[in-house]
């Protein structure tokens, strides 16, 4: 029997304003539109209320406190409902979930509650770790790493928006350890143009929704020829980075769900 | 099929074939995958010849092994990267085996420094 596997995917966030938020949105879009899958998406960022969360940009999707006892069941629940556990379709399942901060310590409990009671079930986990050249990024990462271990995958991306120095994980033993035991795949997040990411945050848009909007959703600092132009290579070059890592975001890369 | 300096386009690939539009999605993410094969491979040979890269660059431990199966005979081991059953699935029978390198502690986080 061939079971649906249900991947969860959450951004290991530590610390806000390290482009979390943007990469889950840009993560989405592929998803949606590269991969032709329909991702779950799930805004657990409690503290973002209004602009630029994962809600906002991609409307009807549900807000989750999973800073609760049993807050995470509430994902669990989503990422595999009773009839999937009957299916014999077979294909993926992809949960899309942004954290907030300070999720950390609930989402370990539930870990060490929940995971040997999943065994069986074909789910699996990825953890998307933002880098940024604030050291607290790379802090955060290996704490929740330290807890985690090889319950989730994980996947690195280097946001550049605030300088490309990353060498506090790259050029640390403390970091080659991390990568030596997580084989962390690694892809970049380019700096964006600061108008340009301010005005999709205002206007709840994702890169491609902006693309796509009309002039007056994409109002006038987006809707320019050059703000197109711009927002296109933004796009291309990121899927390129996603692509690489298609097998860690979708191990089974199958009939959509 | 179109090729830049030795590496397939899978932009130029998808537009020669009419667009993603004009695939279904399993044709596109075979087209992602096996773009994603070739540039994985070509960084590989270019990371052992010591060649470095900037933003696009991904580092050796891009791929996506087990853990524990780094140093392993087979540690490459041809496709990996985009070998599907690589992740801790709690499948019941794909259980992951004890990795060979430990973690780093909460303790050790503290002490990364800029």
């Amino acid at each position: 029997m061939t079971k649906t596997h249900s991947r969860i995917i959450f951004s290991l966030n530590s610390k806000g304003g390290s482009g979390n938020t943007a990469a889950m949105v840009a993560l989405a879009d592929f998803l949606i539109r590269n991969l032709g899958l329909n991702p779950k998406l799930v805004d657990c960022d409690l503290a973002n209320k209004t602009f630029g969360s994962l809600s906002h940009i991609f409307k009807g999707t549900p807000k989750l406190d999973v800073r609760t006892e049993t807050g995470l069941d509430d994902l669990l629940a989503i990422a595999k409902p009773a009839e999937l556990e009957e299916e014999k379709a077979g294909g993926s399942r992809i949960v899309l979930a942004d954290f907030g901060g300070g999720n950390e310590e609930d989402t370990v409990r539930w870990f060490n509650e929940m995971y040997d009671g999943l065994v069986g079930h074909d789910i699996s986990f990825l953890g998307i770790g933002l880098l940024t050249s604030n050291v607290a990024t790379a802090k955060g990462i290996i704490s929740w790493s330290a807890e985690l271990r090889d319950r989730i995958n994980y996947l690195i991306i280097r946001n550049h928006m605030a300088g490309s120095n990353f060498s506090y994980l790259f050029e640390t033993e403390i970091g080659r350890k991390f990568f030596n035991v997580s084989n962390a795949p690694v892809i970049d997040m380019e700096k964006r143009a600061q108008n340009i990411q301010n005005e999709l945050v205002n206007r709840g848009l994702s890169l491609r929704q902006a693309i796509d909007a009309p002039p007056d959703v994409a109002g006038p600092v987006l809707g320019t020829f050059a703000a197109r132009v711009r927002m296109r290579g933004y796009v291309a070059r990121l899927e390129e980075q996603f692509a690489t890592v298609t097998a860690t975001l979708v191990p089974d890369l199958a009939v959509p769900v | 099929m179109s090729a830049e300096n030795g590496d397939l386009n899978w932009t130029e690939i998808l537009r020669q074939a009419g667009g993603p539009q004009n695939l279904s999605p399993i044709a596109t993410a075979q087209v992602f995958l096996l773009s994603a094969m070739l540039r994985e491979e070509r960084k590989r040979m270019e990371t052992s010849n010591g060649s470095n890269g900037a933003i696009n660059s991904v580092p050796r431990v891009a791929m996506n092994h087990q853990a524990g199966e780094r140093d392993g005979p087979d540690e490459r081991g041809g496709d990996g990267a985009m070998t599907a059953d690589t992740c801790p699935r709690l499948s019941g029978e794909n259980t992951n085996s004890p990795p060979r390198h430990s973690w780093p502690s909460k303790e050790e986080a503290n002490q990364i420094t800029q």
